[in-house]
């Protein structure tokens, strides 16, 4: 979604409409599961002479199932080196969408975001590094494009702060633990009667303590 | 005594929390905030087409040596049309301006310049955000100031305001041109 920025060119402005690489609203794909789906009445049918063309149905469909859904990434801006494709998959997906809240530029069809992916495989190509890319856009958009923000002196509590509260806590509960343990020895050693204690108890309630042996 | 923790516990919980919602609503931030972290650098490199037939072309070099405000503007876009008189202005005043036309077709952008005036010393056409990406804009339209070392010197990414113009801009013109 494209939603922050209220000043970005109309839809068709500058380039091509429409999305070629959504795959979700191709029409093949329902009709594929249906072909292989098991029918009620396969039993009592005759042995099927197209069972060559079943198989490359359920080819078809497994292909389908096992294609990553088409995000905001259109065919045609895809490097045809596939390792620098990946690598610009990789990098854009770490990267913040500057007009939407909270988007990748890898999930943004936003304008600016195709144009941000496009200047990501364009370095590539040129033979940049994965570091290098990143500090080009981080040179022009600041920290606000990573999605992922570097660990420096003003986000060392963000990324510290919640191991730092289960560390107290593990202590605190360490302390507890042991402090109980301490009181349950304390009281067990108290409940233990002396001789003297023992042979008073005895006394008192008229027990004979050779019976009670 | 460490049962007298756990009751104070909640109590402290509250604090941190308030203290985190005190300075969320009290500081005026802005989360969308981008920022502008090209200020102190160099200005990237581009060389556009021009916009009009015979014209130059927009290249680094035209902004060496001299102080230049860049702006980057579209005749579909409602807030360039909102600052576009300051722009004119700030020609009459003889401050070297340049614009880029993002994202724009060339026939409408020459229409609406006709129509509103063309304070603008070079258009260089942005056709496809390329240059958007390299300036590090996000929409339009946003200006740069730019000295005489080529050095950005001021970024924003918002339509100009008169106050931006007058307590802004042109001081800082007056001052980097010394």
């Amino acid at each position: 979604m494209s939603t922050a920025h209220p000043f970005l060119p109309p839809e068709g402005e500058g380039a091509p409409k429409g999305r070629k690489g959504d795959v979700r609203s191709s029409p093949v794909y329902p009709s594929c599961i249906a072909s292989v789906a098991p029918s009620p009445f396969r039993r009592f049918a005759p042995p099927s002479p197209s069972g060559g063309r079943k198989r490359l149905a359920l080819a078809v469909t497994l292909l389908a199932l096992a294609a990553a859904p088409a995000l905001a990434v259109d065919p045609d801006e895809m490097l045809a080196d596939r390792a620098l494709e990946a690598r610009a998959r990789a990098i854009s997906a770490e990267v913040r969408c500057v007009v939407c809240q909270n988007q990748s530029i890898d999930d943004s069809n936003a304008e600016i975001a195709r144009d941000m992916r496009r200047a990501i495989r364009e370095r590539l190509t040129k033979g940049d590094s994965d570091a290098q890319v990143t500090a080009f856009l981080r040179a022009r958009y600041g920290d606000y494009v990573l999605l992922k923000p570097p660990f420096d002196i003003r986000t060392w509590l963000m990324w510290l702060g919640g191991p730092l509260v289960l560390v107290l806590a593990g202590f605190a509960l360490w302390r507890g633990a042991r402090r109980t343990a301490a009181q349950r020895t304390g009281a067990s050693a108290a409940v233990e009667l002396s001789a003297e204690e023992r042979a008073r108890v005895d006394s008192l309630l008229g027990e004979d303590p050779e019976a009670r042996r | 005594m460490s049962n007298r923790w756990l009751y104070v516990l909640p109590l402290l919980m509250l604090v941190i929390m308030a203290g985190f919602f005190a300075y969320a609503l009290t500081q005026n931030r802005n989360p969308a905030d981008i920022g502008a972290p090209l200020v102190g650098h160099k200005a990237p490199q581009v060389d556009l087409p021009p916009l009009h037939e015979g014209g130059a072309r927009l290249a680094t070099a035209d902004w060496q040596g001299k102080v230049t405000v860049v702006n980057f503007f579209a005749s579909w876009c409602a807030p360039c049309l909102v600052e576009h008189p300051l722009f004119l202005r700030m020609k009459g005043e003889g401050v070297r301006l340049h614009g880029v036309n993002y994202r724009n077709k060339p026939e409408e952008a020459k229409a609406w310049l006709a129509r509103l005036g063309d304070p603008y010393e070079r258009i260089g056409t942005d056709q496809d955000g390329k240059a958007g990406v390299e300036f590090g804009i996000s929409g339009v339209p946003e200006t740069f100031v730019i000295d005489k070392a080529g050095i950005v010197r001021l970024h924003l990414r918002r339509p100009l305001t008169p106050d931006d113009v007058n307590n802004g801009i042109l001081p800082l013109l007056r001052e980097l041109s010394k």
